[in-house]
């Protein structure tokens, strides 16, 4: 099976991979033995590290937040390793713990971010650092045989996506991203959220309702223009 | 609201049943604009599913994977480190536990050996305390009603002033050996007013002292009354009478065949076996020439107990008998005491006010002594006594009794009163 990160659009089925994950041994292990073996953990980073860091950075839009946040996620995980018992997959159970500790982190710093395919993210030494989504959406276009022009509109797409998303509640960008970038089920996103399922739809319909109100006018621009 | 919400959201995503998706067609049919909206929604779900996947900086595992690697470390570590690491305490919960049961064990030896002879004399300084350590079932309700009694006497500014200042020594039986009851202070007042009995405190600047009120309990008064009546007989210059009872009838003194006193005349001065009706035949007593050294010497007597018997002597101020004031030179020699009377006194808790304050003069070197007249006759001349003797019977509590063979020794020895702490 391969890794998630490998294919851009794995999220929108990541729960088909989380039945089971590969174990030091090489032989398949299901969540359920999970629960306290550390050498495990360090596969789990390796294999999740990218779909989480995904995750969390379209939930705060910063790099340097979403590494953080990142880490943090994994390090909460070893220090609870023990109280995972296999109810919930480990991705999902990493997720968990990542969602609150960004939501947490947004409702704590109230100010105004800019969501950014370029993310405005620095190198370790300080030093400018050209957003990886920006290239791998290069290379997307590229292998699709975009000309240069059809690039730069699709990253403008993406911009403008990326900036109505950062625009709405951290409620409704949640349920956005867990369906729409991870590609949750609804069962997995009530688990995560500790919702009712019928509470959970209405919530995600009113996301896409809020989102499209921060999409509209270059919605209706980028008609106008067509 | 929600149900429609959570329907909507359904059908933009794809997975509404049959039914539902029929209801929703059937409304978009007639509400286009309404479908012009969930088109939209559906396309923008699609743009954020199209939103290009960040893979994670380098360094995100990197640290991971090092705090895994220490976290196994330490595992291994915790893992193995019981067979070495672990102290095992029990060692030193039995040594303390060890010394805890020899410093109670200690404790227990020393009060049984010293616990009825350890108890030093008791100073309280007024009459609800007289004795505070008799414990709660050696406490009648008796004393709390003297008490009471008591504050109704309207004190005098100089009575209060004497109260003020002064202390009372209790000299108390083994705890727990008596069941004894508090005398009734204002009863024995009465009898010694009617029988016209003033309580002499010596003369002012003589240098003598206070009298004293000598509280005898006994569980065999018959006894103890021949003790008594045997001390007075051996000790010159001691002459007593009987209070009787009933008022009015002062009763003569009974002086006893001493050297200094029979030379006296009384009326009825005469043979013992008149003495002897007389003292058995009454429980209150005033003497003349019963210092408070020669009291303690009665109950260091009296506590050798005859047939077995257990006795209970408590000496404290017969002031508390007095209902007249000193006059302004006493009050001016206590106060000028006052720094002496401060370092004597046990307790700083000064008196309540409103309760009549039992005191003497005992503790001081120089005690200032007075003469107590009866302010409300003041033209009656009352015969002045060293001391008053109450006599009361004791009861032995049931878990307090002893064999008939072995006496109950208690109290203990009355210093001087000018050695008392």
């Amino acid at each position: 099976m391969d890794p998630p990160a490998s294919n851009p659009m794995s999220g929108l089925s990541g729960a088909k991979y989380e039945a089971e994950f590969p174990s030091p041994g090489g032989t398949s292990r299901t969540p359920a033995t999970l629960g306290g073996d550390r050498a495990a953990y360090g596969q789990i980073v390796v294999l999740y590290q990218d779909r989480l860091f995904n995750a969390l950075l379209r939930m705060v839009g910063e790099t340097e937040e979403a590494r953080e946040l990142t880490q943090e996620t994994f390090a909460r995980g070893l220090e609870k390793i023990d109280t995972f018992r296999g109810e919930a997959s480990p991705y999902t159970w990493l997720f968990r713990i990542g969602m609150n500790l960004a939501i947490s982190n947004l409702r704590r710093s109230q100010r105004v971010r800019f969501f950014s395919l370029d993310a405005g993210g620095h190198g370790g030494n300080g030093t400018p650092r050209r957003d990886q989504a920006a290239a791998l959406i290069d290379r997307v276009a590229s292998a699709k045989g975009d000309s240069p022009a059809q690039a730069a509109e699709r990253r403008e797409l993406h911009q403008v996506v990326l900036d109505a998303l950062g625009r709405v509640d951290a409620e409704y960008r949640a349920v956005l991203v867990m369906r729409d970038v991870e590609g949750f089920d609804y069962q997995q996103m009530a688990d995560v959220l500790a919702l009712p399922l019928g509470t959970l739809k209405s919530r995600l319909f009113r996301a896409r309702m809020a989102l499209k109100d921060e999409l509209g006018p270059y919605m209706a621009e980028r008609k106008m223009g067509k | 609201m929600e149900n429609i919400e959570a329907m909507l959201c359904a059908y933009v995503e794809g997975d509404l049943d049959a039914a539902g998706r029929a209801q929703i067609e059937k409304h978009l049919h007639d509400h286009p604009q309404h479908r012009k909206l969930l088109e939209e929604l559906t396309a923008m779900r699609e743009l954020v599913r199209g939103l290009p996947r960040a893979k994670a900086p380098m360094d995100v595992g990197d640290s991971l994977r090092q705090k895994v690697e220490r976290s196994m470390l330490l595992e291994d570590s915790a893992a193995a480190a019981p067979a070495r690491g672990r102290v095992n305490r029990w060692p030193q919960f039995f040594g303390i536990a060890a010394i805890f049961l020899l410093v109670a064990s200690l404790c227990f030896i020393l009060y049984k050996a010293l616990g009825p002879t350890w108890k030093p004399a008791v100073f309280t300084q007024n009459t609800g305390d007289r004795m505070p350590e008799m414990g709660p079932a050696e406490q009648p309700a008796a004393p709390e009603a003297d008490v009471q009694a008591l504050a109704a006497i309207p004190l005098t500014a100089g009575s209060d002033a004497i109260a003020q200042k002064a202390q009372v020594f209790v000299f108390q039986s083994r705890q727990a050996a008596l069941q004894v009851t508090q005398p009734d202070l204002p009863t024995i007042r009465r009898r010694l007013e009617n029988s016209g009995y003033g309580i002499h405190g010596g003369d002012v600047g003589g240098g003598s002292s206070a009298p004293v009120l000598v509280v005898v309990e006994s569980t065999d008064l018959s006894a103890t009354k021949a003790q008594i009546s045997r001390f007075f007989s051996g000790n010159a210059g001691i002459s007593w009478d009987a209070v009787p009872a009933v008022s009015g009838i002062k009763s003569e003194a009974a002086t006893l065949p001493s050297a200094a006193v029979s030379a006296k005349p009384t009326a009825t001065a005469g043979n013992l076996a008149d003495e002897k009706e007389a003292v058995e035949s009454s429980d209150l007593y005033v003497a003349r020439g019963l210092t408070p050294e020669r009291a303690d010497a009665l109950r260091q007597t009296l506590m050798v107990p005859r047939n077995g018997s257990a006795v209970q002597v408590t000496v404290q101020s017969a002031q508390s008998l007095a209902t007249t004031q000193p006059s302004a030179e006493i009050v001016k020699d206590i106060d000028a005491s006052k720094a002496q009377y401060s370092l004597r006194m046990p307790t700083s808790q000064p008196a309540e006010s409103g309760k009549l304050v039992v005191g003497t003069m005992l503790a001081a070197t120089t005690a200032p002594s007075f003469l107590l007249n009866d302010s409300r006759n003041p033209s009656q001349s009352l015969p002045p006594v060293d001391a008053v003797i109450v006599l009361q019977t004791a009861a032995v509590p049931a878990a307090a009794a002893v064999p008939a063979t072995q006496p109950i020794v208690t109290g203990q020895t009355l210093a001087s009163p000018s050695t008392q702490p």
